[in-house]
């Protein structure tokens, strides 16, 4: 059935950069188990949208999976996952996981999924229909060395249909990434629009930007980001969600129907990286009351950058606030290469607290510390360390 | 702090006893031995450090033996300005008490009050003070290390040092050394603890990384070595398919040319055919121009041959004629020369013997002359040798009388020669001459002349003896020479030798002349020879005369007259042999020509009959078939073969065309390359599988599990790492700064110090007294006057009134912040001459601190002015 002619809206989940196995180095034992769990709720959830939404199917526009040596066990959950799909999933492969004699898509834990028929795996150009008058093509990836031609390719063989048409691809755009790049794709926008202007096709489900982005003038062709974070918020922007596209039957005129693409909210975690200059007691209050208003703290990484010259009693308090972070949140930690606390001490640091020669000491190490010297770090670190002593020991 | 009041109940060996102690002063606290001063200070260190409820062994020892009581301790102290009454009860009730009489703070009980003291005492009272300025009886009496962990010294040694603030605490330095030896060690500041455990975790954790990495990069690699093989086969099975389809074109072909090879031997068997046909048209056509030729040629023979056969037969006629005559003439040479053989053999049998006979007569005369010679000849050779001398002779003759001459001359020159002339004798030897007769005589030998009673001893030359002796030899053997050879002189010998000569010549002359009229034989062989003539002579002269027809008979042999029967035999001979010559070529000539005529007539005949042959096989063949039908057979024949023989190059041709279009050689060559491809396609798809088992292996493992897994190791062991060599860092460079500081603290505080404890020094040992310091402040040696001595090296008595001065210093110079100074049985050591200087300076303490001593023998501290005294009564004392 042509539901062009019928005049009915078709919708559909767009989806990539699932990257099942990621891993994140800052992430301890625990919250890493938490996160990998929740990549794949991220992946499970696509199906209960697709339901909420009346979404008919879910394209992947490549990087299902991490790698093709992820851990078996993601493979097995994965399959697990998408052979209870309530829709087809039509899975493009990635450069992480190529379709190459490795491919994870194609293993035997993952055969579950693809031989009960919930998930299609893109393996050539050809059409593939996921119901009549809706056909998804793709270029999926083979090895992980880009082919900028492979598109083009199958662009210029595409013959004008009356079907509905969504192609998948996977890689940097030239707008995205500025220009050719011998580590991506390459993909030209230009073609792609030129594509979707003639007709030839309706949408574009891109994959590899983890950060939801429109690509080009028009609005076919996306970036639907990874259904979970991957990466600080410095970097990848609105990640953790899908798109829901829906398109509509042509015009009166034959011209193009209508395209909406809505993003739904698939993820939990964030990764907030935050840079703040602390220079009093109530700057860093100020940073206590941002950090502290984070709902989901054991889901949530913080990156800080602090800045600032402060006391010892301010430094120990900073020192402290990151400890407690550290076991509040999923992981929180200095970024050494944005961090510059300068320790500020004078005498009245320590007033009461050392006398004698322990206060001369205290003077050289104020010294050293507001110093441009390779010891200033460590001499701040010193004197916050006297204070704990101090402060632990006699008070 | 400052002790009011000790009460003490079942302590050990004391039931009861409670001292009141001054708050400034030397307080003595006097009793015998046992009777439990030392159990006081115990008693009060337990109060203040032990709970009530402690099970520590030496609370229960402290217990009376046989008594269920408990071991009660009281005291009364201020601290800070504020008065506490600490009660404690041990081993029986465990009860703990705290009150505080001067103020209306709530008093305190159990764990409560405890607590409560041991945080003031913490806080607000040197306890390393209180330890080092107490001596204990039972404990070796050390130095004060005033250098250490006193704070309340340190802060008064610091402000006497001119320092504005209180002196530092060691308590600090202390923890501070801890939490760097928490990260480093103490001597090498190398990692140890967690630091060291972070290190190890980190190299483990990048160990891991990088192998997990290696095993991950495994797959990878193995991947792309599957890819780099599926690319090899797909290259591979593609030129496999096409060298397939390449080969299957090729036998398409080469069955084509099968096809046209079958055709082209088709046509070239038409030809063939055609061919026989044309030949045996051709045949049979070339068989009839040979029968027509046979024939022609037979004839033609046959009239040649009857020709030369009628030819031959002229030419013999004249031949037989001719070799008629030569024969005749033959018979009759024959008869001529055997008529002139027999006159040539009697002439020759004649002039043979008139030569034997003419040899004969000659050999006889030269047997004549030859004896003559002979004769001649041995009379020669007779004569010489009667003259003969031997070889050499003359000349040795001749040698010797030279020799004879030349000793003759000699002689004469060296004998003198003496004359006496004149009148009367004279005496010569034993010889008298007289001397008018004369005498002259050569003197050869020493004589003496007497003449008168004059003796004259003529003495000749001294080798005249010799001279004369070689004369007499010379002449000796001259004449044994000439006795030899039996001449009389030289000139005789000389002569015989030249006849010798002469006659040797003639010898040798007679001897080349007998040589020559030999002739080289010998005499034997002429008289044999003569006697050979002489036979065959006489053996003519008996034979008979020749037959009549011995034409020698009409001459003498040699006679000039006569014709000579040998030329004219020879002559015979000659004409014999020419007309045998001619005989045998005119027969020969007369044979020859019977011959050719006899072959030439039987050639003629078969001629004749070959003809008749030949001209009836033409005419058998002409009437089976024509001349004119041969001839269209031919005609016909030829048609035929050059129309099949265009077939068959048409097909040639086409089969050229189909080979040059795929040549066997490139089937053969295409499935060559097809099995060897086939090979190798088997072999690439071989790598193929054995490149997919290997990834199939390998990614079943999940080994970016392991890598994330390790990388996250990695990440926590190098946050921790930085995080522990951050802490270190602060730790040692803390460590570092208030080492330096407390050394430079310690180095100032020497003075002051050292001024408080030559102060008191001073009123013992008088002005000369000094002590040097070590860094600690402990007292390294000491010096009165010009006389110094290590510390270790003193007396014991020595070393307790240097321990006493310096905790009486400490005491002084911490002043009102100070704690008890506990002096428990000292002075033993001390010479009772210096106990009294040693109360002035006990006694120095007095106006700022509490100087409790405790002691069995009051006037060991006499000179202690205003001090006080407590005595207690022994054990089991009772209150006072």
């Amino acid at each position: 059935m042509d539901r062009r002619r019928d005049g009915g809206m078709i919708r559909f989940l767009h989806s990539a950069d699932w990257q099942l196995g990621m891993t994140r180095r800052f992430l301890g034992t625990e919250s890493q188990a938490v996160y990998t769990a929740d990549r794949l709720a991220a992946v499970a959830s696509l199906g209960d949208l697709a339901v909420e939404h009346g979404a008919e199917f879910v394209v992947v526009a490549g990087d299902a999976f991490e790698d093709n040596a992820v851990p078996r066990s993601i493979v097995l959950r994965a399959a697990e996952v998408l052979a209870a799909f309530p829709v087809p999933v039509l899975i493009l492969p990635g450069n992480h996981d190529p379709l190459d004699v490795s491919s994870v898509l194609r293993c035997r834990d993952f055969s579950s999924a693809v031989e009960g028929g919930a998930v299609t795996v893109l393996c050539d150009s050809d059409p593939v229909e996921v119901r009549p008058g809706i056909e998804v093509v793709g270029v999926p990836w083979t090895s992980k060395r880009p082919d900028p031609a492979r598109l083009p390719a199958l662009l210029s063989d595409l013959e004008p249909t009356d079907n509905l048409r969504v192609l998948l691809a996977h890689g940097g755009t030239d707008e995205v990434y500025g220009g050719d790049s011998p580590s991506v794709e390459a993909i030209r926008v230009a073609d792609l629009e030129a594509a979707v202007g003639s007709g030839l096709i309706d949408y574009v489900a891109l994959g590899d930007r983890h950060s939801v982005t429109r690509v080009g003038t028009g609005d076919r062709i996306w970036y639907s980001g990874s259904p979970e974070t991957t990466a600080f918020d410095d970097v990848e922007k609105a990640s953790g969600h899908a798109l829901l596209v829906e398109l509509g039957a042509e015009g009166a005129t034959g011209g193009p129907g209508s395209c909406l693409v809505t993003p739904v909210r698939t993820g939990r975690w964030a990764f907030c990286a935050i840079t703040a200059e602390i220079e009093t007691d109530s700057d860093l209050d100020a940073l206590a009351e941002v950090v502290d208003a984070v709902r989901d703290k054991p889901r949530t990484v913080l990156k800080l950058g602090l800045t600032g010259t402060v006391d010892v009693a301010l430094r120990a308090r900073i020192d402290d606030l990151l400890e407690r972070w550290a076991e509040l949140f999923a992981a929180a930690y200095l970024r050494e290469r944005l961090t510059h606390l300068v320790v500020r001490a004078d005498d009245s640091d320590f007033a009461g607290m050392v006398d004698g020669y322990a206060e001369r000491a205290v003077r050289d190490l104020v010294g050293l510390a507001a110093s441009d010297g390779s010891d200033s770090e460590d001499a701040g670190n010193a004197l916050s360390l006297l204070y704990r002593l101090v402060d632990g020991g006699t008070r | 702090m400052i002790l009011h009041r000790l009460r003490v109940e079942d302590f050990r060996g004391v039931t009861r006893e409670e001292v009141q102690v001054p708050p400034r002063g030397v307080f003595v606290i006097e009793g015998p031995n046992e009777s439990g001063k030392t159990s006081l200070m115990d008693a009060l260190e337990m109060l203040l450090e032990h709970k009530a409820s402690s099970g520590r062994a030496e609370i229960k020892a402290a217990s009376p033996v046989g008594r269920d009581v408990p071991v009660v301790v009281e005291a009364e102290f201020t601290v800070d300005r504020e008065r506490m009454r600490y009660r404690k009860e041990f081993v029986r009730g465990k009860r703990t008490s705290l009150e505080f009489p001067e103020s209306a703070k709530v008093a305190l009980t159990g764990d409560d009050a405890h607590d409560y003291v041991r945080d003031v005492l913490d806080r607000r009272v040197d306890r390393s003070l209180w330890r080092a300025l107490r001596i204990a009886q039972d404990e070796p009496i050390g130095q004060v290390e005033a250098g250490k962990g006193m704070e309340s010294l340190r802060r008064a040694l610091d402000t006497a040092a001119g320092g504005a603030d209180p002196t530092g605490d060691d308590t600090l330095l202390t923890r501070v050394a801890e939490e760097r030896h928490r990260y480093l060690t103490a001597r090498r500041g190398e990692p140890t603890g967690d630091l060291a455990r972070s290190e190890t975790r980190l190299a483990d954790a990048r160990t891991a990384l990088s192998e997990a990495r290696g095993r991950l990069a495994e797959l990878d690699a193995a991947v792309a070595e599957h890819a780099h093989h599926l690319a090899a086969h797909s290259s591979r099975r593609s030129s496999l398919e096409a060298v397939e389809a390449e080969v299957a074109r090729l036998e398409e072909s080469g069955r084509s040319v099968d096809r046209l090879r079958e055709a082209v031997r088709a046509a070239e068997g038409e030809v063939d055919r055609a061919a026989v046909a044309h030949d045996a048209a051709t045949r049979l056509q070339r068989e009839r121009a040979s029968l027509i030729a046979l024939r022609g040629e037979a004839m033609t023979r046959e009239s040649e041959l009857r020709d030369a056969t009628e030819a031959a037969a002229r030419r013999l006629e004249p031949a037989e004629n001719r070799a008629g005559e030569a024969r005749a003439a033959l018979e009759a040479a024959e008869d001529r020369v055997t008529r002139a053989r027999r006159l040539a053999d009697a002439d020759r049998d004649a002039r043979d013997q008139a030569r034997r006979r003419a040899d004969l007569s000659g050999l006889d005369s030269l047997l004549e002359t030859l004896g003559s010679v002979g004769r001649e000849l041995a009379a020669t050779e007779a004569e010489l040798a009667a003259i003969d001398l031997p070889g050499g002779t003359v000349d040795r003759i001749r040698a010797a009388e030279a020799s004879l001459r030349e000793a003759v001359v000699r002689s004469a020159a060296s004998a003198p020669t003496v004359t006496v002339a004149g009148e009367g004798t004279a005496r010569i030897g034993e010889e008298t001459i007289d001397a008018s007769v004369g005498w002259e005589r050569e003197i050869v030998e020493d004589t003496v002349f007497r003449v008168g009673t004059v003796s004259l001893t003529v003495v000749p030359a001294g080798d005249t003896d010799a001279v004369r002796r070689a004369e007499t030899t010379a002449r000796a053997r001259l004449e044994e020479l000439l006795l030899e050879c039996g001449c009389e002189s030289l000139a005789e010998a000389e002569t015989r030798e030249r006849r010798a000569e002469g006659l040797r010549a003639d010898i040798a002359a007679h001897r080349r002349r007998r040589a020559d009229l030999l002739n080289g034989d010998t005499s034997e062989d002429l008289a044999r020879r003569r006697e050979a003539l002489a036979a065959a002579v006489a053996s003519d002269e008996d034979a008979p005369a020749d037959s009549i027809d011995n034409p020698t008979v009409a001459g003498e042999p040699g006679d000039g007259g006569s014709p000579d029967p040998i030329a004219e035999a020879a002559t015979a001979e000659e004409e014999l042999s020419r007309c045998r010559a001619e005989d045998r070529s005119a027969a020969a000539e007369a044979q020859t020509l019977r011959t050719d005529l006899a072959t030439r007539g039987a050639l003629a005949a078969e001629a004749a009959e070959r003809l008749r042959e030949s001209e009836e096989a033409l005419s058998a063949a002409r009437t089976i078939t024509s001349d004119d039908e041969l001839d269209a057979d031919m005609d016909r024949t030829r048609r035929e073969l050059d129309a099949r023989r265009e077939a068959a190059r048409e097909a040639r041709a086409r089969l050229d065309e189909a080979l040059a279009d795929a040549p066997p050689e490139l089937l053969d060559n295409a499935r060559a390359s097809l099995a060897a491809l086939v090979a190798e396609e088997r072999e690439s798809a071989s790598a193929v599988a054995t490149a997919l088992g290997r990834v199939n292996a390998i990614s079943d493992q999940g080994r970016l599990g392991d890598v994330a897994v390790a990388e996250r190791e990695v990440e926590a062991a190098e946050r921790e790492n930085a995080a522990l060599w951050r802490r270190a860092r602060a730790a040692d460079l803390l460590h570092r700064t208030l080492e330096q500081r407390r050394s430079e603290a310690l180095r100032s505080y020497q003075e002051p110090f050292h001024r408080a404890v030559v102060e008191l020094g001073r009123l013992v040992y008088g002005r000369d007294f000094d002590v040097r310091l070590g860094e600690d402040l402990t007292i390294l040696s000491r010096r009165i006057g010009d006389v110094s001595v290590d510390y270790e090296s003193l007396s014991g008595g020595a070393r307790e009134q240097l321990a006493v001065i310096v905790r009486i210093a400490c005491a002084r110079l911490v002043g009102d912040n100070g704690v008890p100074v506990f002096l428990d049985d000292t002075m033993g050591y001390t010479d009772p001459s210096r106990r009294l200087t040693m109360g002035a300076v006990i006694a120095a303490a007095a106006s700022t601190s509490q100087v409790i001593v405790l002691t069995c023998d009051r006037s060991r501290f006499a000179g202690v002015g205003g001090a006080r005294t407590h005595v207690m009564r022994g054990t089991g004392s009772a209150p006072e």
